[in-house]
């Protein structure tokens, strides 16, 4: 009988995928997606910390609600894409990533180190970036967009950055950040909407 | 082991949290043996009646049924590996990866009456795509959906949401705006102003460090939470946003 079959081949796909995440396979889908979910991040702020900060809220938010997993709606990766949009459109409109997952989870705030911000710069295309934002660059302020060329055009390091221009490393990394800030909006917003006039050609 | 400490930190948190919780969520279902015969005559009464659905609207091809459900695994819910994973925000795609659907269909996924703003900025005619983003899998128990419609020539959004994020959207976002007066940059970003008497938050334009944001006018009317984005003066979007509180009414 053809709906015999039907509930055999129905019974035999739930019990090889279970329908909740558990704890376990849980960190097994943090450690084959947390660097790739940064860099999604990543590419789309510019902004290591915030990527970062996204990154942690949406795995938060991710073990927060495992047990709503429903794998006939899509794998464990879709499901935490699926997240990570919605974090990123809250943080594209509110201008702050959330913390209320991670709060909930009693996960302390981790602050990212030099040599981390760094890395996870690297995990963003600048020269991609670059070929985007050229005209933008253009209308930075001057002190910012002399920082960004350094780093994003002239690769060079913040401890260089910071000779050259005459300040801390720390500075020169919060004006590369800042420069980039303007640019990731140049990039979310490909069709010129809700594109800031500061940051118009 | 990441290069990336921060990610290996954050990783420890979870295992510590997996560690705790995962006695309870490892273990197996608890049996309902007793409940088999009747889940059998259930199931038997169901795939007959999805086989005569199937075959009354699809002509008997038997392929996979299509409902409602699917529906949501056939959207693009992004991917891994650097594959591109929706469409980025603007006017016309206000949530990243959002679906395109009918007023009707926004109506039934929020499962509430959507008040449109009655303002020369957003007449019908000016209405462009509306999206929808549902989430199962968001915010623990509960399930979240936002809608949004946008006003492509006035340059404006409107989202919808459902249930509302926070229990209390004064104190929310009294929070938001104490928040900021820490920071210097951020100081003059937010206020919280009044919609037909409710509290609202009001992010004002070109305020954060970039001076790029638009405005924002967030308030929570009949369970929903209520954004009117646009980058017309806070007065503007205070007004359109009246407009809907009253017109729910």
């Amino acid at each position: 009988m053809w709906w015999k079959r039907r509930i055999m081949e129905t019974k035999r796909l739930r019990r090889s995928r279970p329908n909740h995440l558990s704890a376990t396979a849980f960190v097994a889908l943090y450690d084959a997606h947390s660097e790739p979910l940064l860099r999604y991040f990543a590419q789309r702020t510019l902004d290591p910390e915030v990527a970062f900060d996204l990154t942690a809220e949406t795995f938060a938010e991710a073990f927060a609600s495992r047990s709503r997993f429903d794998p006939q709606r899509g794998d464990e990766a879709a499901w935490l894409y699926g997240i990570a949009r919605h974090e990123l459109g809250s943080y594209l409109r509110r201008l702050r990533v959330e913390r209320r997952a991670r709060e909930r989870l009693d996960i302390p705030p981790l602050a990212l180190s030099g040599s981390d911000f760094e890395r996870i710069e690297a995990l963003i295309d600048f020269a991609a970036v670059v070929r985007q934002v050229r005209s933008v660059l253009q209308d930075l302020p001057p002190e910012q967009r002399e920082a960004v060329v350094y780093r994003v055009i002239d690769d060079l390091s913040y401890e260089q950055i910071a000779e050259r221009i005459g300040c801390t490393q720390d500075a020169a990394r919060a004006r590369v950040r800042r420069g980039l800030r303007v640019l990731a909006r140049t990039l979310i917003l490909p069709d010129g909407d809700f594109r800031g006039v500061g940051a118009q050609p | 082991m990441s290069t990336i400490e921060s990610l290996d930190r954050l990783r420890n948190e979870f295992v510590r949290l997996a560690e705790a919780d995962g006695h309870a969520t490892d273990q197996p279902r608890q049996s309902r043996s007793h409940l088999r015969p009747y889940a059998v005559v259930a199931a038997i009464c169901c795939a007959v009646a999805a086989g005569a659905i199937i075959l009354s609207t699809h002509g008997g091809a038997g392929s996979s049924a299509s409902g409602g459900s699917r529906a949501g695994a056939g959207q693009d819910h992004g991917s891994v590996g650097g594959r591109e994973v929706g469409p980025p925000w603007s006017v016309r795609h206000p949530f990243p990866g959002g679906r395109r659907v009918s007023l009707g269909r926004a109506r039934a996924a929020l499962g509430k009456a959507i008040t449109l703003p009655h303002d020369p900025l957003t007449n019908t005619s000016g209405m462009g795509p509306i999206s929808l983003v549902t989430g199962d899998h968001i915010r623990g128990s509960r399930t979240d959906t936002s809608v949004a419609i946008s006003y492509p020539k006035s340059r404006l959004v409107v989202e919808y949401e459902t249930p509302v994020p926070y229990p209390n959207p004064a104190a929310n976002y009294r929070g938001y705006v104490e928040d900021d007066q820490q920071s210097p940059s951020l100081r003059h970003l937010a206020y919280v102003g009044s919609v037909a008497g409710r509290a609202a938050l009001v992010i004002r334009l070109h305020a954060d460090s970039n001076r790029s944001n638009p405005v924002s006018v967030e308030f929570v009317l009949h369970g929903m939470r209520i954004a009117v984005i646009g980058f017309q003066p806070a007065s503007t979007l205070l007004r359109v946003a009246d407009s809907i509180a009253r017109g729910s009414r």
